[in-house]
Formats: structure tokens, sequence, C-alpha cells
């Protein structure tokens, strides 16, 4: 019953969200505000962790080709299609939930309990609005990021196969030319779409309907990581099984 | 003028305002007092319109808050000038950015202007300096004069204070009440102020209403407090020695 009653709850501050708006000027600044700090300030672990991520995906596979009857190539195959389908919308979301997710938890959370939100509905304005919508629209460059991740994924593995000795780079790139299906790329698209918009507003509803103190920040800060990644990973199974079945 | 009519909410089943009446008038700086947990602060958030009161009319100027319609209401929110008891400063912003902000968010005046009257308020409270500082740069004190100057940047009708003076050194408590007061007098506003400390009931209590329970137990002026037979008020105000001898010298004067 109280799970129903929060996903409910939920529900209701969506519909909050796209309710009275805030005045333009400000809305725009939030916005860029956000994208500075939840899109730019991601890129740097997310092209780290994709890089090294693509690396270590074409040495396992390599390593398990142990039958020379198959061919090099499918090193670069098994990379692109782990990095593109799985590892970059659906791992680094779950990344990001524990990044951008508790950094938007704690900042709203923050603001709950330091009675900031109280502050800014006496002045009557509707703080769904003004705390969420902006990072909703930041979030809508997050594909961005995905895309950015792809390529380094895909880059690592090249680097780790041919600097590593496993594979020419000429069969690398044939590899991950072999089979190329343009719809994987849309099907990875339209899950992270479904992902930003659950990275933006799971977090914002822990942190909006906290209650208690400091202490209590850093724990709707954990269970918002929790939801968001079992959210993105049910998603990604519906989607999985809507899309490619 | 604020009127409350029999005011009640409850909270899963706990009775925290029990059918509370009262006046608050304007150009008088209006004293809710009462221990913790007495139903000070749900009473506040009641007349904000931050919770919903279950029972009861809430009448502003004769209007009451429940029937006025959305736009009603947003008027009446700028209307509103709050000083919570933390500040509630907004943590991203400096001390003038934070003054500004309700002028930027609902005038159409240019940031020239708004800084303008953001100064004339600054200049109000005594703020020296601050105007790039970030509220964890500032002192308790500073950040109640930046609370008080972005809750009167507005010219509001109607000021509300949760404790004001907490967390305070007696000496910048009594400066914030004064400040308080004399706001109250020159803009010629409804000022609602809770309060557990007595200095602040000594110094500005115009109108005093006292709280126990969710009921309200007293209603009177800060003379009236010595001359009452209330036991529950004598308790409270009384509860520490200084105001005891207090009592005592002015009831030797009065014989």
């Amino acid at each position: 019953m109280k799970v129903l009653s929060k996903i409910g709850q939920y529900f209701l501050m969506l519909k909050s969200v796209f309710g009275k708006f805030t005045k333009w000027k400000i809305l725009k600044q939030l916005i860029l505000k956000d994208i500075d700090t939840l899109i730019i300030g991601s890129l740097g672990i997310v092209a780290f962790i994709s890089f090294f991520v693509g690396g270590v995906v074409a040495i396992q596979t390599a390593l398990n080709l142990e039958n020379p009857l198959l061919p090099k190539d499918l090193i670069g195959f098994a990379t692109r299609q782990s990095v593109i389908l799985e590892f970059a919308p659906t791992f680094i979301s779950i990344i990001m939930a524990g990044k951008v997710g508790s950094y938007i938890t704690s900042s709203i959370g923050t603001m709950r309990v330091t009675e900031q939100i109280d502050a800014l509905e006496v002045m009557g304005i509707n703080t769904y609005n003004y705390l969420i919508f902006p990072k909703i629209i930041a979030l809508l460059l997050y594909p961005l990021v995905i895309c950015i991740s792809m390529f380094l994924g895909v880059f690592g593995g090249y680097i780790a196969c041919v600097y590593g000795g496993f594979s020419s780079s000429a069969e690398f790139i044939q590899g991950i030319q072999l089979d190329f299906i343009p719809f994987h790329i849309t099907y990875a698209f339209i899950k992270t779409a479904f992902f930003s918009f659950i990275l933006a507003t799971i977090p914002s509803y822990h942190g909006y309907y906290m209650t208690g103190g400091a202490l209590e920040v850093g724990k709707a800060s954990t269970v918002s990581f929790v939801w968001t990644s079992v959210v993105i990973i049910l998603v990604n199974y519906l989607i999985t099984q809507m899309l490619l079945t | 003028m604020i009127e409350v009519q029999n005011l009640k909410k409850s909270f899963e089943g706990a009775e925290v305002l029990k059918g509370i009446s009262a006046v608050f008038e304007k150009g008088k700086t209006n004293l809710i007092i009462g221990q913790s947990g007495s139903g000070k602060t749900v009473f506040l958030k009641c007349l904000l319109g931050l919770f919903e009161a279950d029972e009861g009319k809430i009448l502003f100027e004769g209007k009451r808050l429940k029937k006025m319609s959305v736009s009603e209401r947003s008027v009446l929110r700028q209307e509103m000038g709050m000083v919570f008891q933390g500040s509630a400063l907004f943590d991203s912003m400096t001390v003038e950015e934070n003054i500004m902000f309700p002028m930027q968010m609902f005038t159409q005046k240019t940031d020239e202007e708004i800084r303008e009257r953001a100064n004339i308020v600054i200049k109000r409270v005594n703020l020296i300096n601050a105007n790039d500082k970030y509220p964890d740069e500032i002192s308790g004190g500073m950040k109640k004069r930046v609370a008080i100057a972005r809750a009167i940047i507005m010219n509001p009708k109607y000021l509300f204070c949760d404790e004001p003076n907490s967390g305070l050194d007696p000496k910048t408590a009594i400066l914030i009440d004064k400040l308080i007061q004399e706001i109250t007098e020159e803009y010629n506003i409804t000022t609602v102020i809770n309060t557990h400390d007595m200095n602040s009931v000594m110094e500005i209590g115009e109108k005093i209403v006292f709280l126990q329970n969710g009921h309200k137990a007293w209603e009177g002026s800060k003379e009236a407090i010595f001359n009452t037979d209330n036991e529950a008020l004598t308790n409270f105000v009384y509860s520490s020695d200084l105001f005891k001898k207090v009592r005592e010298v002015y009831h030797k004067d009065d014989h």
C-alpha cells in the first residue's frame, strides 16, 4: 500500500512539474546551471569509465577466443555490440544514478531540510517546476553523453586490442562494421531518452519528499540510487523485450 | 489584519491545533508564544498556507484563505514576507541575489531598478559590505538581516517570523527584535512572530497569544503578563530565575 501511495505521489509530482511555470528569465539560468553540473560535470568520469571498460571488454573477448578457426574480427564485433547495446546506455546510466542522482537528491533534500523550499512556496513559486523542470530539460542532453560513451568505449577496445597485440587494426575495424544494424543505435537512444527522464525525476522525488535532518539527506540519496537503478533495469528489460524481440 | 477562527489541524490522527481563534492586528508586532511542541510552528504554517487546516477559517483583510482563487492566492503570497528560523537563504546565491530574488521573480523591473531597491532595504537592515558574500560566509545575525531584507523587499502587507532570534547572542537578538518592530511600524504591516524567547516578549510583544497543547491558553499584552493568574502562562514565563526576579520587582513597584 505504501509503495502504491508513493508511486501515486510521484505521478502527482510529475503533473505539478508541468503546472505553473517559473519566469523564463530565471528558468533559463537554472537550466544552464543544471547543464553545467549534470551534463558537463559528468563527462570526465563517463569518458574515463567508457574508455577503460571498452578496453577490458575487448581484452576479455580476445582471451576467450581460444578456437583458431574463429576470426579475429569477432573482437571488434563483440566490443561494438556490448558497448552500444548495453554498456553505454544502461550501465553508464546506473553509474549516473550514483553521481547525478545522488547530487539531485542531496541538493533538493538539503533545500527541504533548511526550509529553502518552504521559502520558495511562501513566495508563491511552483517549487516542483522551479526545482525539477530545469533538471529534466538539462538531461535532454544526456544522449550526447551516451554518444561520447559509445565512441570512447569502442575506441578503448580498439586501443587495447591493437596495442595489446590481440588483433590487427584492420581486423578490429572490420569487426565493428560486421553485421551492423542501424536500428541498434536507435534502440540505444530510445532507452537513453527514458533513462534520462528517470535520472531527473526519481532522485528529485526522493529529495523533495524527504523529511528529517542532515542524516536523512544521506539516507535519501542512498534510497534514491537504489530505486533509480531498479527502475532503469526494469525499464531496460521492458524496452528490450518490446523493441528487439 | 489577520483573523483566525476555530483552527484545527491533525497529523495522522494526532490533533496538533485544537480550535484556535485569534486576531492579529495591523501595524503591531503580534507574538505567538508557547513551549516547544505547543503547535506554534504548525499554526504559523497554516497562516502561511503551507499546511491546509482541517477545520476553521483564516481571513486576510476579511477574505477567507481557503476560498481564494489561484490568482488571489498568488497575489496574497506576494504580499507576505517570511523570516524562517534558520533564515532559509538560498545557498547558491549571494546576499544581494537572495534579496533581489523575489523582485526578479515577480516584477517586470530591470536588474538596475531591482538592485537599487535591494540596496535601500540592505541599508535599512544595516547590512554592511556583505552584498557579494554567500550565506555560509556571514554570521547568524547577518543571515537574519538578509532574511528580513528579502522578506520586506516587495513591501509586504504581512510579515511572518519563525523564531527570528534563535541561535543569536542576547545583544544581537534584541537588535533583530527591534529591527522587526521598527519595520512593522514604518511599513504599517501585520507582523506575526513565533517565539519562546521571553526577552522578545518583553521587548516587542504588543499583542501576545499563548498556546498550550494546541489550545489558545491566554491572550493579552506584555504588561498583562505580570498580572495574569493563568497558571500555565505563569509557569512558562517564570521558568527562569531572572524573570521570577523581574516579576518580584514589578510587583514591589506596583505596591
